[in-house]
């Protein structure tokens, strides 16, 4: 079993979800590279070769992902679970180095900025090529950025470019010579590398685009690793080892992505060798699974928190201090423990420990203490009779166990003397609900790697993600939106970083939400699978695995 | 008779209409603004342009009937609109979802047809033995069973202990032929036709029960002619209008209640598109998905009216 | 109207195992003959002890359905203090088990009782009028029997929203064509019949005839149905709980019971195993007091 641990800054995903099953979550949202503070930085390394410490190759693995993708265009894909897919096939001109989230160069040799930092130049690497022949160069680079940006390109009009918005920190792409590009930005923007493993900044290749229209969507062609071998819908998504990839032979000769909904059917699947790896598999499962000889789970940090949002505008939790008693109330510890066995880590603040930004400080401002809560409450005059609405989906994405989890903080609010009455529903109309002006109490979930604050902060706790955003809370802070907004542009690591730490204590000291756990990344496969670790980057690596026969 | 069949197949045209209307107005009814309920389903933030740009798209900012004419005129030339998830033409997506179900309702068909058939027979020809009360209290509880469940049991049995069987999706990962597919077939199969082979058993069990007291049984037991003979040439052949009333019956109750094991087995099936379509607010989806399923079951219905006429001459038509 | 007058063979799947009801027993001697028939006393004695249970149940357990306990989740069967185990957020599974039957036989009921008695209405107004209130009323009913029953609760509850009141009313719906057609069927018949006849010559209101000649005719058939019904509905209504349309978490309804313990059925069977039975065993006892009435009803069934 094995557990990397690794924290430092990085690249973050940020999204919601839709649900395609109960459980069987779909995961929504932008997909976003974040970056480390380097200003000018000027990158020439080569890539890390993985350090391989079994060496082999071959195998055919086959990955449950719980749900089927719902297109293979990296531009376009919503769900986490498709980026699993999609990343096999396309890369950009940067990465986080395997293991780590430190960006190091990948389609592109080198980079510099210039001074003022708004005008960034790739250096590309020669001889790649795509799927389809095609040879990766500038324009191919440029066509990349603009057909989700350019209204006037012809192929703009053949997407829907949804998650496209954060790519407005560019201005624009211009090509200045076969293998260089050089990023116009709009203003200075401190993170712009490690923005730059995104999804959005994955490269296409334009013949595939020209050719087959709306439907690449079904068609993706890139220069990764693997590429597609076929679709079958409803059933797999099945790649194939990219012989002539540019940078030696990736690990596996086949991939195929499946979808179980069932938890049930995903373990049978699991033991009985049907499949060989599932993402993301439940916390029971977890225990089985760590009690079986032929079998690993391997568990990846994310900068995901799960939390209660209490809408403060909303007449119940207009008083801090009855925020602050349902702090005190939520029993942290069953859920972590006895709900989730241990499959998440508990959360104090806004940010989870994988965070570089993360301050300690979080967890001294509240513990499990029902007396206290029960003091609070009475000492803001909460009427007896009073009940909120306390909202929760039956799933959605890294929701975790949201029924369970939510039955159990029900009970907790209970015991202090707080009716909630618990509104479960399926997740499009959860999030419907939450995002109204009448919304009370509800359970909120949100998934990023642990690389970019910003990501936390201006998802779910600034004025600019009132809803239809996803400030559930409704609770704004001049301070905090004034640190938030100059940590974004500053060129000083340590202010950034400050103020971040200040950010937390705000949130804190105000408890708009009730921080209560910070999801994992969880594998379970078989003992025949080699090389495999989970990325802190969240992505799934799979260029030196290998499958024992 | 040719009268009746012609009255019966006209029938079915204002019946398809109506149907469409149904479905039609159902998703209008439904409440909240669906366009942003659409744009919710999508997590990222919205503008009230994206509503107005979104209701145009979907051409929700015409009067009902225009819309429904609209849409109902595409749906007879076949174009069913885009999948407002999966971004795919609905007309494909049917066809491979309506393929897979068949599948599954065939299945449970194959394993129910027999069992039941044979079951009836067994138990009417061994009336008032311990057989027969064995083989009565097996089709009580058939009919009793919670489908999901039953399903749920299959997996954790002869996926998760004995790891017989594949428990979900149609194919293996790099398999597909004939037997793999008919492995991934049988639980979902079997589990689903179990419901419909103690209704059939019981069905056939009285209607064998029923004919061996008719005239022209007994008569023809008194001409000496054997019993499996009489069994055979006589009343099973009778038996056949029950049997033919359970198919189309089941035929509906398997493409509709299908939805169940589709959710359990992973089938990639009408009633895990309509049900993910439900959830995900993917409105064109349920519709054409609603809609095919029903004419289905009209035709299906047709289909089995006529055949029933075909079969038994004693019922009587025309007013 | 010439096809409608038959009946449609391949419409009734309900009615399948129900029809050919006949009233030649006086009412008076149906529920002996019910009694000797010792599967229906069993069954109904079951049925009794779970209704009993259900009403009494804070009688015989001293713990909150809804109240978790984390710390003793998913405990086996026979536990001290939890006779039936826990489910997997530490709650009492037979406390649960009582605390649902209420709901459970409710929505069997009551479901069953909506649908006969609009059934009932329909089916009176469409076979005493006849004419085009009839084909009206029939055609209708045929658009709404293309729906895959399932299929079409689960549609009506996504547009009502997912709740066990409205899983309830999606079931309802569906049964109302079966009594619509079982009792204008009756009411066609018993509209020919000497004594209606009789009674319209004397001068009697259409209101009156309905009350007391063709009323009272068409109740055992009613009867009968309606059993076998209840299962059918109890097994609806827990199949939408099960896939998110019915009833909702922390609701103890058989169904959501399945459905929310399911990702413990490798680890915990029993905290489906037991629901699942529970389900079982009342649907099975519905339908054995159903086929038993219907025999009682109609000897020659037998």
């Amino acid at each position: 079993m094995s557990k990397p641990r690794v924290s430092g800054t990085g690249a973050a995903h940020s999204w919601a979800g839709q649900p395609l099953h109960r459980r069987a979550l779909m995961q929504r949202g932008a997909m976003l590279g974040l970056a480390l503070p380097v200003l000018g930085a000027l990158g020439t390394q080569a890539p890390s070769p993985a350090a391989a410490q079994e060496s082999g190759s071959g195998g055919v693995l086959v990955f449950d992902l719980g749900s089927e993708p719902e297109n293979l265009d990296p531009h376009q894909m919503l769900a986490y679970t498709t980026s699993l897919v999609v990343y096999q096939m396309f890369e950009g001109l940067v990465r986080f180095a395997p293991g780590t989230l430190e960006v190091e160069p990948w389609l592109a040799e080198s980079w510099e900025s210039s001074e003022d930092g708004l005008d960034w130049t790739f250096i590309l690497r020669k001889g790649v090529t795509f799927h389809d022949g095609t040879p990766f160069n500038a324009d191919a680079v440029k066509f990349s950025f603009d057909r989700q940006m350019d209204e006037s390109s012809p192929f703009y009009k053949m997407g829907q470019w949804s998650t496209a918005t954060d790519l407005a920190i560019i201005d624009s792409v211009t090509v200045d010579g076969e293998d260089t590009v050089t990023f116009h930005l709009a203003g200075p923007y401190s993170k712009f590398l490690s923005r730059m493993t995104g999804a959005l900044d994955w490269i296409v290749s334009p013949t595939a685009v020209e050719q087959y229209g709306e439907a690449f969507l079904e068609n993706p062609v890139g220069t990764g690793p693997y590429q597609l071998d076929r679709w079958e819908k409803g059933q797999q998504v099945v790649l194939r080892r990219n012989e002539t990839w540019w940078n030696g032979t990736p690990g596996l000769d086949e991939i195929y992505f499946r979808a179980i909904p069932e938890e049930g059917a995903r373990l049978a699947a699991l033991l009985s060798g049907e499949v060989n790896m599932s993402l993301d598999v439940g916390p029971e499962t977890v225990d089985l699974l760590r009690a079986s000889d032929a079998h690993t789970v391997a568990t990846g940090p994310t900068g995901a928190i799960w939390f209660l949002a209490m809408n403060v505008e909303s007449e119940p939790f207009k008083d801090v201090k009855v925020r602050q008693a349902v702090n005190y109330a939520v029993d942290k510890r069953a859920i972590v423990e006895d709900v989730l066995r241990n499959t998440v880590e508990t959360a104090y603040g806004p940010l989870s420990p994988g965070f570089e930004e993360y301050n300690p400080k979080v967890e001294t401002y509240f513990s499990y203490d029902p007396e206290k809560a029960a003091a609070l409450l009475a000492e803001a005059g909460w009427p007896a009779d009073r009940e909120v609405v306390f909202r929760c989906s039956i799933g959605g994405s890294g929701m975790l166990l949201p029924e369970e989890m939510a039955t159990v903080i029900q009970d907790n609010l209970r015991a202090i003397g707080m009716q909630a009455r618990l509104e479960v529903t399926e997740f499009v109309s959860w999030m419907d609900a939450i995002r109204s002006d009448q919304n009370e109490l509800t359970v909120m979930s949100w998934n990023v790697a642990p690389t970019e604050p910003d990501y936390i902060f201006n998802g779910v706790l600034t004025k600019g993600a009132f809803p239809p955003g996803f400030n559930t809370s409704h609770w704004t802070d001049e301070e905090l939106e004034q640190l938030v907004a100059d940590a974004l542009v500053t060129a000083d690591p340590a202010v950034a970083r400050a103020n971040y730490e200040r950010a937390q204590e705000i949130v804190m000291e105000r408890a708009p939400i009730v921080p209560v756990c910070h999801r994992q990344q969880i594998y379970g496969y078989t003992n025949s699978i080699k090389n495999f670790a989970p990325s802190p980057s969240m992505m799934l690596d799979l260029i030196d695995v290998w499958i024992e026969n | 008779m040719t009268r009746y069949l012609i009255g019966r197949i006209a029938q079915v045209i204002p019946t398809a209409l109506l149907v469409s209307v149904v479905v039609f107005l159902m998703l209008h009814m439904a409440p909240g603004d669906p366009v942003a309920v659409i744009l919710s389903a999508k997590a990222v933030a919205y503008t009230e342009d994206d509503v107005i740009a979104l209701r145009e798209q979907l051409g929700l900012d015409k009067p009902l009937i225009a819309q429904y004419l609209a849409w109902v005129g595409n749906a007879v030339r076949g174009d069913l609109g885009t999948s407002l998830y999966l971004r795919r033409d609905i007309r494909p997506l049917l066809f491979e979802r309506l393929g897979a179900t068949a599948i599954l309702a065939a299945g449970a068909l194959l394993f129910a047809l027999p069992v039941g058939i044979i079951g009836g027979v067994v138990s009417s020809l061994l009336k008032g033995t311990i057989w027969d009360r064995l083989i009565n209290a097996v089709i009580v509880m058939g009919v009793a069973v919670p489908v999901f469940a039953l399903g749920l049991f299959f997996i954790v049995i002869f996926g998760a202990y004995l790891r017989w069987l594949p428990v979900s999706g149609m194919v293996s990962a790099g398999g597909g032929d004939f037997v793999d597919r008919v492995k991934h077939l049988i639980l979902p199969a079997v589990a689903l036709g179990v419901g419909p082979a103690a209704i059939l058993a019981r069905l056939t069990r009285s209607s064998m029960l029923e004919v061996q007291n008719e005239d022209y049984v007994r008569t023809a037991r008194a001409k000496g002619l054997k019993e499996g003979v009489v069994t055979w040439r006589h009343t099973f052949r009778n038996v056949l209008i029950p049997v033919t009333t359970v198919i189309g019956l089941q035929v509906g109750f398997l493409l509709g209640g299908a939805v169940l094991i589709e959710v359990v087995f992973g089938w990639p099936g009408m009633g895990s598109l309509i049900i993910n379509g439900i959830l995900q607010r993917d409105f064109p989806v349920v519709q054409a998905g609603v809609l095919a399923v029903a004419l289905c079951y009209v035709f299906v219905n047709l289909a089995v009216d006529v055949l029933y006429a075909v079969i038994d001459p004693r019922i009587r038509y025309g007013a | 109207m010439s096809s409608l007058a038959a009946p449609g063979p391949a419409s009734a799947s309900l009615a399948a195992g129900i029809e050919g009801t006949a009233r030649r027993v006086s009412q008076r001697t149906w529920w002996r003959l019910l009694l000797r028939d010792w599967p229906s006393v069993v069954a109904l004695l079951v049925l009794l002890l779970i209704a009993l249970a259900a009403i009494f149940a804070p009688f015989l357990t001293a713990i909150d359905p809804l109240t978790t306990n984390t710390r003793v989740k998913a405990e086996p069967l026979f536990t001290p203090g939890y006779p039936l185990g826990t489910d997997q957020l530490g709650r009492d599974i037979w406390s649960r088990l009582l605390y649902g039957a209420r709901l459970t036989l409710t929505v069997g009921i009551a479901g069953a009782a909506v649908s006969a008695a609009v059934g009932l209405l329909i089916g009176l107004i469409a076979g005493y009028f006849g004419g085009w209130v009839d084909a009206v009323t029939m055609r209708g009913l045929d658009v709404l029997l293309s729906f895959p029953d399932i299929l079409l609760a689960v549609v009506i509850v996504a547009i009502l929203g997912p709740s066990l009141q409205n899983a309830l009313i999606a079931v309802a719906i569906l049964g109302v064509p079966f009594y619509v057609r079982l009792i204008r069927a009756d009411v066609l018949r018993l509209r020919q019949s000497d004594f209606v006849t009789s009674a319209r010559t004397i001068g009697a209101s259409n209101r009156r005839i309905i009350a007391a000649h063709i009323l009272p005719n068409v109740i055992a058939p009613i009867i009968v149905t309606a059993s076998i019904h209840v299962g059918y509905l109890i097994l609806s209504a827990a199949g939408l709980s099960f896939v998110g349309l019915g009833a909702q978490p922390p609701s103890p309804e058989w169904g959501a019971m399945v459905s929310s313990g399911r990702d413990y059925l490798l680890i915990a069977p029993h905290v489906v195993l037991v629901p699942a039975a529970a389900i079982f065993v009342v649907v099975l006892a519905f339908n054995i007091v159903g086929d038993g009435l219907r025999d009682a009803l109609d000897p020659k069934a037998r």
